[in-house]
């Protein structure tokens, strides 16, 4: 019997999704498998501000958790991408901990790379599994 | 409605991490382990300076892991390694790799990091699932 497949484009991620013919999640059986979420809005312009950039990339996550019916804390594998992780991890780490709020948490694995689009300091990618 | 089943996996030698960063080293989801980015760093977080040794305890901690989920090396099915030295650390690594995938391995996929939190030189990231 096939698996269901259910394409997730919450509506601040249609611009992106459109533009660059991706789909913002993907939900197959009761795993959503989430792209990599940036701190830019719903017109994709990049939120400047570093706090407010990681609050913006994580509301993006949780704008796909909500299409697909779900929350933070079905996440169960968190990825961070740092432009500069020694500066950058001890900013994001307390917002992070907003939107995680336990008692149980996802893995976490985050490291720095060259680089990402022009001004982005972050890039988030998570897989969470929905009951139901 | 179904629930799956979730198990949140924190081992004694890594219980730092969960109480610092609030994250869990691995999450049991169904059949599915899903296992933290593993980093050479002794049990208080400190990183393992000598290289081989730091190589070797990436793999432990990923061992430790495995071990208080019910599982052990041979249920891994993707490995991924981060190098912020792939060219100088690779030979190294593939002999510590070998020691603990000595045959039927799972899939690899290795690249090079920018840059790792401590100044620590490979994070090794799995996914394994629990068959019989």
């Amino acid at each position: 019997m096939p698996v269901p497949k259910q394409i997730i484009i919450p509506d601040q991620l249609r611009l992106p999704a459109e533009r660059f013919n991706y789909s913002p999640g993907i939900k197959v059986g009761n795993t959503l498998y989430m792209a990599g979420q940036v701190g830019r809005d719903a017109e994709m312009n990049v939120v400047e501000e570093t706090e407010a950039q990681f609050v913006q990339a994580l509301e993006n996550v949780g704008s796909i958790l909500k299409e697909a019916g779900g929350g933070f804390s079905d996440i169960v594998e968190l990825e961070t991408w740092f432009v500069d992780i020694e500066r950058d991890f001890p900013i994001f780490l307390p917002i992070k901990k907003r939107y995680f709020t336990g008692p149980h948490y996802p893995t976490w694995t985050a490291f720095e790379v060259g680089n990402l689009v022009t001004g982005l300091k972050i890039e988030i990618k998570c897989i969470a599994v929905l009951d139901g | 409605m179904s629930t799956i089943r979730r198990e949140f996996i924190v081992p004694d030698d890594l219980k730092a991490v969960h109480d610092r960063f609030h994250y869990s080293p691995g999450v049991l989801v169904g059949d599915t382990l899903y296992i933290a980015g593993q980093l050479g760093r002794d049990q208080d977080l400190n990183p393992i300076r000598d290289r081989e040794a730091q190589f070797s305890a990436a793999f432990e901690n990923v061992g430790k892991v495995l071990h208080a989920a019910g599982a052990d090396f041979r249920h891994v099915v993707e490995l991924e390694t981060y190098f912020t030295h792939f060219q100088e650390d690779f030979p190294i690594v593939l002999a510590i790799k070998n020691r603990y995938f000595p045959t039927d391995g799972p899939h690899w996929t290795g690249w090079e990091a920018r840059k790792l939190v401590m100044g620590l030189r490979l994070e090794v990231k799995c996914t394994a699932v629990l068959t019989d």
